[in-house]
C-alpha cells in the first residue's frame, strides 16, 4: 500500500485514540485513577448521536448539545454510583469496577444496536466530498475538521487545568486530598465534576468522530489499551503528549497493518505499550509524573 | 489470609466427585458443563490468588492458558508426544512466560499492571490468530485426548473426574500454601509492601512466585482444555474471556479460594438453565461485576464463611468434636 495513505489513515485512527487518551489524561489529573470505561463511553456517544439524529431529524448541532448535556449527567451518575463508594478501597477495586462498567456499556451497546459498526450518514460541518490534494495525497476536508477539533479540545483542557482556579483545585484534590481539604477545596465536588467533564468529552468525542469511523462496533477493550499506549508514550500528565503519543500508536499500527499483515495491527500496538511501560514509564514528554511502579 | 468457607467447599468437592463417579450415562450434558466449570475454576483460583494474596492484577490471564493449550495440543498432535509430557511441557512454558511477565510486573503497580497484562493477553491472542503453526483463526483441530500412563480418558465421566481431581489438588495446595508461613508473608505484602520488606520479607521473590503460580495454573487448565475439547480456536482466548475470569473471581469474593470454586460452578452452570436469555448474559455478568465489587466485595466467599459457621455450630450440638484452627473460622 501507499505510504502516504497509510500515514493518513494512521493519523485519523490516532486521533480517535487521542480523544480517548485525553479522557484518561483528564480523569487521571483529577482523580489519579485510570478509567477503563473511557473508550466505551466514546463508542456510546457515537451511537447515541446516531439514534438522536434519526429521531429528531438532521439537526447536528442540537444533537451535539443533547449528547453533551446527557454525557455530563451520566458522568455525574457514574461517579456517584460506582466510583465514590470505592475511592479508598485497594487499588484493584476501582480497576475491576471500571472494567466492569466498560464491559457493561460494550455489551449493552451490542444489545441495543447490534455488534457491527453502523454507518453515520450525518455530518457536523460542511460538504462531505470536499478534499484537499497534496501531490498524490487526497485529504478529505472532514478529516482536517476532526484534527482541528481534537486540537481545540486539547488546548481547552490544558488551559483549564493550567490557568483556571477550578482546574488547579481539581489537580490539588487529586494530588493531596488532605492538603486540598485544608485549603478549603471541596474534594468530593471536584472529583464529581471532573468525572462529569471527562464523560461529557468522551461522548462528544465519540459523536464527532463517528462520521469517519462509523458508530460503535469494534471499540471494545482493544481501543482502551491502544489509547492508553498513546497516553503512556506521550506521558499521561501532558495533554499534548497524549495526543502525539496516540498519533504515534495510530501510525505505527497502520504501517504494521500495511507492510506486515493486517492481523499484526493489534499485537504491534500492544507491544508498544509494554515497551514504554518498561523502558520509559513517564513518557516522552514526562509532564506530571505518573507513579507507575 | 484465613480462608473462611473451606469446610463447605470440601463438601462441594466431595459432591462433585461422587456425582462424577456415579452419574448415569444420560447425565452426560451436565457432566460436560461441569467439566468446563472445573477448567475455569483452576484458572480462577490462580487469578484470585494473585489478586487476593499480593494485590497484583492480571487482565490477560487467558493468554497463559492459550500458551499451555496451543503448546500441549501442538506437541500431542504434530509430534505425537505422550499426554503427560505434552501437558507438563505446556504448563511449564506458560509458567516460564509468567516469570518474564512477572518480572515486568514488579515495576508496575495497580492500574498500569492491569493495562500491561491486558496488552499481554491481546498480543498472545493476536499471535495465535495470525501465526500459521497455530492454525490461524480456525484454530487447531483433532487434538488427541488426555491419557495417564497409557490409559486414555475417553468417556465424559473419566474426563470429568480427571479435571475435578486436578481442581481439588490445586485448591488443597493453594489453601495449604496460604495457611503456611508463606501465606502470612503474602498477606503482609498485600497490606503494606514497605512494612513487609522491613520485616525481612523478600517482596520481589514472593510477588514473582505468585505470578508464576497463577500463570502455571492457567497453563495447566489450557493444556487440559485442548485435549478435553479436542480442538481449540483463538476466540476461546480473547480479552473478554480474561474479563470473564475476573467476573468469576469477583463473584467468588476477592481473595476467597473456596468462593472462587463455587462461583466457577454457578456461573458456568447457571446460563444452561436460562438458554432463552443467553443474549443478555454478558451484559448481566458485567452488571453483576460492578454491583458486587461496589456493594459486596466478600462475594460467595462470605456466604461460604457463614455456611461454615452453621456447620461448626451444628457439629457442636452433635457429639462430634471438630478440630479447627482458631483463625480458620474467624473466631479470633
Amino acid at each position: 500500500m501507499d505510504f502516504g495513505q497509510l500515514l493518513i489513515s494512521g493519523l485519523t485512527s490516532g486521533m480517535v485514540y487521542g480523544l480517548v487518551a485525553l479522557g484518561y489524561h483528564i480523569v487521571f489529573r483529577a482523580t489519579q485513577l485510570i478509567d477503563f470505561a473511557q473508550g466505551e463511553k466514546a463508542a456510546f456517544g457515537g451511537l447515541a448521536a446516531l439514534a438522536l439524529l434519526s429521531a429528531i431529524g438532521d439537526h447536528p448541532w442540537l444533537a451535539l448539545v443533547i449528547v453533551a448535556v446527557g454525557g455530563y449527567v451520566l458522568g455525574w451518575l457514574y461517579e456517584r454510583a460506582v466510583l465514590r463508594p470505592i475511592y479508598d478501597r485497594p487499588a484493584m477495586v476501582p480497576i475491576i469496577a471500571t472494567v466492569g462498567v466498560a464491559q457493561f456499556v460494550y455489551f449493552g451497546d451490542g444489545l441495543i444496536w447490534g455488534n457491527s459498526a453502523l454507518p453515520f450518514p450525518y455530518s457536523f460541518g460542511g460538504d462531505r466530498s470536499a478534499a484537499v490534494t497534496l501531490g498524490s495525497l487526497r485529504i478529505p476536508v472532514e478529516r482536517i475538521w476532526v484534527w482541528v477539533l481534537v486540537l481545540a479540545v486539547v488546548t481547552a483542557s490544558s488551559l483549564f487545568f493550567e490557568r483556571s482556579r477550578r482546574g488547579q483545585a481539581m489537580i490539588a484534590a487529586a494530588d493531596n486530598r488532605l492538603g486540598a481539604q485544608l485549603s478549603g477545596i471541596n474534594v468530593v465536588a471536584m472529583r464529581s465534576q471532573a468525572m462529569s467533564i471527562a464523560t461529557m468529552l468522551a461522548l462528544l468525542g465519540g459523536a464527532l468522530i463517528a462520521p469517519f469511523t462509523l458508530a460503535g462496533g469494534a471499540i471494545g477493550l482493544a481501543i482502551a489499551v491502544k489509547s492508553f499506549a498513546g497516553a503512556m508514550i506521550g506521558g499521561l500528565g501532558s495533554p499534548y503528549g497524549v495526543i502525539i503519543g496516540s498519533l504515534i500508536v495510530g501510525v505505527t499500527e497502520s504501517l504494521a497493518a500495511g507492510y506486515l499483515s493486517y492481523g499484526y495491527r493489534d499485537p504491534v500496538a500492544f507491544s508498544l505499550l509494554l515497551l514504554v511501560l518498561l523502558i520509559r514509564p513517564q513518557g516522552i514528554f514526562g509532564g506530571l509524573r505518573a507513579r507507575v511502579g | 489470609m484465613a480462608q473462611h468457607g473451606f469446610i463447605s467447599v470440601g463438601f462441594v468437592f466431595a459432591g462433585l466427585l461422587i456425582f462424577g463417579a456415579v452419574a448415569p450415562f444420560e447425565m452426560i450434558y451436565p457432566i460436560q458443563v461441569l467439566s468446563l466449570a472445573g477448567l475455569i475454576a483452576i484458572q480462577a483460583v490462580g487469578l484470585n490468588l494473585l489478586i487476593g494474596s499480593t494485590g497484583q492484577i492480571s487482565l490477560g490471564q487467558v493468554g497463559f492458558a492459550a500458551i499451555g493449550a496451543y503448546l500441549s495440543g501442538g506437541l500431542l498432535k504434530m509430534e505425537h508426544w505422550p499426554f503427560e509430557l505434552a501437558f507438563v511441557c505446556g504448563s511449564m512454558v506458560a509458567a516460564l512466560t509468567g516469570v518474564v511477565v512477572g518480572f515486568s510486573a514488579l515495576r508496575l503497580r495497580g492500574q498500569y499492571l492491569a493495562m500491561a497484562t491486558l496488552a499481554f493477553g491481546g498480543i498472545v491472542f493476536g499471535l495465535v490468530y495470525e501465526l500459521e503453526i497455530t492454525g490461524g483463526p480456525l484454530g487447531m483441530l483433532r487434538i488427541p485426548p488426555m491419557s495417564i500412563f497409557g490409559y486414555r480418558l475417553l468417556s465424559p465421566q473419566d474426563k470429568f473426574l480427571a479435571i475435578w481431581l486436578v481442581a481439588a489438588i490445586v485448591t488443597a495446595a493453594m489453601l495449604s500454601l496460604l495457611w503456611s508461613r508463606i501465606g502470612r508473608a503474602l498477606a503482609a505484602i498485600r497490606d503494606d509492601e514497605v512494612a513487609a520488606a522491613a520485616l525481612g520479607i523478600n517482596v520481589a521473590r514472593y510477588k514473582i512466585s505468585i505470578f508464576v503460580i497463577a500463570a502455571a495454573l492457567s497453563g495447566i487448565s489450557g493444556a487440559m482444555y485442548a485435549s478435553y475439547l479436542g480442538g481449540i480456536a483463538p476466540s476461546r482466548f480473547g480479552l473478554n474471556e480474561s474479563i470473564a475470569l475476573l467476573v468469576v473471581v469477583t463473584v467468588g469474593g476477592l481473595g476467597s479460594i473456596p468462593g472462587t470454586i463455587v462461583a466457577a460452578v454457578l456461573l458456568t452452570a447457571l446460563p444452561e438453565f436460562m438458554r432463552q436469555y443467553e443474549i443478555y448474559r454478558p451484559t448481566a455478568y458485567a452488571a453483576a461485576l460492578v454491583l458486587l465489587i461496589v456493594l459486596f466485595p466478600g462475594g460467595l466467599g462470605q456466604v461460604l464463611a457463614w455456611a461454615d459457621r452453621y456447620i461448626v455450630a451444628a457439629c457442636r450440638l452433635l457429639p462430634i468434636r471438630l478440630r479447627t484452627r482458631p483463625d480458620a473460622l474467624g473466631a479470633s
